[in-house]
């Protein structure tokens, strides 16, 4: 079964160790095989990792990547400890991705990653919102 | 799963994937009860201490029904308090009338008048109860104030009937002498006495009691933090570790390495 990708003009995407652009026009290719494909928007580069989960979605993406993923095996679990100490709760999240992994679904698991920066997010921006949610949750409580 | 192989760098790390499944578990419950610590495997001290706080909580809670109640019935007294003071009032009045004429048939009118209006003060005295405890009528309120029962406040009750704590008895030969007047003022005018003290008893048992309720209000809530914090997923407090871990990992070689492994990659063709 071979993969669908449609291409605006002057677009690129990786395709194993190589990078294909597209010419002047819109382009609509079929690819079969097994080799990593990722899109222009998918692919996060190391000066756009600045954030925990863009991190570990990086090390992915390099694993899926790389012909050798076990090079890169030891820095995601650096990774995805720390973020697992900060964070617990993202467990579910890093759960899927490592998962993913495990099954050889290299791309199911840039999917998870990606939901995980997006989960990310939410937690940070909660934090630098400043408005205390648990405190307005208890004041508004009822007394039993 | 027979169609899923497995490469060696991957096998390599499945027992430590494994290994993390069981974190993986934990953190589902946690997140399906919105709880970092669930039972007293995950962290005995946390767990108990928390559990204690939100039985202690939940103890209060029902007291606090109790004194809510007992504060309906101490409010539901004294409006019966407030309406007898106006029937007595009323009953001054007929007496003062009755001081104002010589006339022995309008005083026997007024006198009648005066004592129909007696056992209104009855009936109102016996429907002043509130959840069968009527303070008017000799019942008096216990108001439990802490989970064990050994703090307890006692509203002593009256008894608000003309002939009981009242004192006012009924017109005495029609009020035909001077002195038969002077009588029920006199009557009257203890009653009114008795009724204020007795409205400020009442209204400083309410405050004790709501100082009561409003402590107790505070302590549930001081208790139910306690358990919160102790097991409660924090998800501000987790932001705040994200972003700190960023920093963090800013200042690490694990960035370095990482985007040194970048470099060696079809990546580098990106940049």
């Amino acid at each position: 079964m071979g993969l669908k990708v449609e291409l605006k003009p002057g677009e690129r995407f990786i395709l194993g160790e190589c990078i294909v652009t597209n010419g002047d026009q819109r382009t609509r290719l079929l690819i079969e095989g097994d080799t990593p494909i990722l899109r222009e928007k998918d692919i996060m580069t190391a000066a756009q990792a600045n954030t925990p989960a863009k991190r570990i979605y990086l090390a992915v993406q390099l694993m899926y990547t790389s012909r050798d993923p076990r090079l890169h095996h030891e820095t995601y679990f650096i990774l995805m400890r720390d973020l697992v100490q900060a964070a617990p709760s993202a467990w579910p999240h890093i759960a899927a991705v490592s998962n993913h992994i495990l099954a050889g679904e290299m791309y199911k698991a840039l999917k998870c990653a990606k939901a995980l920066i997006a989960y990310e997010k939410e937690l940070v921006e909660h934090a630098t919102r400043g408005t205390n949610l648990r405190r307005g949750r208890q004041t508004n409580r009822k007394s039993a | 799963m027979s169609d899923i192989v497995l490469s060696p760098g991957v096998r390599s790390n499945l027992l430590q994937l494994q290994q993390t499944s069981e974190l993986i578990t934990r953190t589902q419950t946690r997140l399906a009860t919105g709880k970092k610590v669930n039972s007293a495997l995950d962290n005995p001290i946390n767990f108990f201490t928390a559990q204690g706080l939100s039985v202690r909580a939940n103890d209060l809670g029902s007291l606090l029904d109790a004194m809510a109640m007992g504060i309906d019935t101490i409010q539901a007294a004294n409006n019966g308090i407030t309406a007898i003071t106006k029937l007595v009032q009323s009953a001054q009045a007929l007496v003062s009338q009755a001081n104002q004429t010589a006339d022995t048939n309008v005083r026997a009118t007024l006198a009648s008048q005066f004592d129909a209006l007696l056992p209104q003060i009855d009936q109102l005295a016996s429907d002043s109860g509130f959840n069968g405890i009527n303070l008017l009528a000799g019942n008096d309120l216990t108001i439990t104030m802490n989970e064990d029962g050994s703090s307890t406040v006692v509203v002593s009750s009256f008894s608000d009937t003309a002939n009981g704590d009242l004192g006012i008895n009924t017109s005495a030969n029609n009020w035909a002498t001077g002195a038969d007047i002077a009588a029920a003022s006199t009557q009257l005018t203890a009653a009114l006495t008795t009724l204020r003290s007795q409205a400020q008893a009442l209204s400083s048992n309410l405050s004790t009691v709501q100082i009561r309720e409003n402590f107790t209000k505070a302590m549930i809530n001081t208790l139910n933090n306690g358990a919160d914090s102790l097991t409660l997923a924090d998800s501000n407090e987790e932001g705040a570790n994200l972003l700190a871990l960023q920093t963090r990992q800013q200042l690490s070689t694990t960035a370095l390495s990482l985007a040194a492994q970048a470099d060696q990659n079809v990546l580098r063709l990106f940049q």
